[in-house]
């Protein structure tokens, strides 16, 4: 029996299991903490709620505010920004937001992040969110109130 | 004689192989630990926190945030360094190079400050108009 030789293949291979956990133990480590913090699915509740809060107050839907508003005084109206200057967007706007209720729609922000978003928060894919309330029209009826609200920006979140 | 050089021979190499593994060990948990408790991840969670409390807020409200312990020995330092709040960015700096940007959609004037809430903590104070 060669028992030097056999110590020598051992102490190696247990060098060798010791670097293939510790190089996984890294790369678990690097690669889940390099991923950025995903908050879409937070933002574009907010918003989506924001946007509620524009259009009803107590369960009333302000229908002359709803006649008024259009595409481009609605970030106005509803105290909404949608300009966002970090460098990756190169100037495109992150947001969406469409409002439908009583025959009107109206909708703010870059409507391709409409079509293409899901509501849990996916790589590459604008988040959005959906909601559908029944309010009180002037007449005192109950109207259907839809919101969908949508919020890109992948390159800080996914 | 021939055994005790053996001896010695195995005991030198079993203690050149311990001190290499705790040396791996060692360069290992510091990795990992600079890498969780690391400035970019902060500053990403800290200006993510801040943009989405301020997209909550609603005009005319004071929100004090405990934002860990970024703002602590930073009594010297003014806010804006550390924590800025421009247009609808908010920038996170802990360090000269670098920093996080993160935006908000919520169109409101935001005053930032240091305040020391507790006993040697100290808070983000955010007074939204």
């Amino acid at each position: 029996m060669n028992r030097k030789g056999d110590e020598r293949v051992l102490s190696l291979y247990w060098f060798v299991i010791f670097i293939i956990i510790a190089a996984a133990v890294t790369g678990g480590t690097y690669l889940f903490f390099s991923h950025p913090i995903d908050v879409r699915e937070v933002e574009v509740s907010m918003l989506a709620d924001r946007v509620i809060d524009c259009f009803v107050e107590r369960g009333r839907l302000n229908e002359e505010l709803l006649g008024e508003i259009s595409s481009e005084n609605f970030e106005e109206r509803c105290g909404l920004v949608f300009g966002d200057s970090f460098e990756g967007y190169k100037g495109d706007v992150q947001y969406y937001v469409e409002v439908s209720s009583l025959g009107n729609v109206v909708g703010a922000g870059d409507d391709r992040w409409k079509s293409i978003c899901t509501e849990e928060a996916e790589p590459n894919v604008p988040t959005c969110a959906r909601r559908r309330l029944m309010v009180l029209n002037e007449a005192g009826d109950f109207a259907v109130f839809d919101v969908l609200s949508s919020v890109r920006k992948v390159e800080q979140n996914a | 004689m021939g055994l005790m050089k053996r001896k010695g021979n195995i005991l030198t190499g079993n203690v050149i192989y311990i001190v290499i593994v705790i040396l791996f060990m060692a360069v290992l948990f510091i990795f990992v630990g600079r890498l969780s408790s690391g400035g970019a991840l902060l500053e990403e969670k800290t200006a993510k926190k801040v943009a989405l409390v301020i997209d909550s807020a609603r005009p005319q409200t004071q929100v004090f945030l405990y934002v860990g312990d970024i703002l602590e020995n930073r009594e010297d330092v003014e806010i804006k360094e550390v924590i800025d709040i421009e247009g609808n960015i908010v920038t996170v700096r802990l360090s000269e190079k670098g920093g996080y940007s993160y935006g908000f959609f919520n169109d409101v004037e935001v005053e930032e400050e240091i305040v020391e809430l507790e006993e040697g903590r100290n808070y983000l104070k955010l007074v939204i108009r």
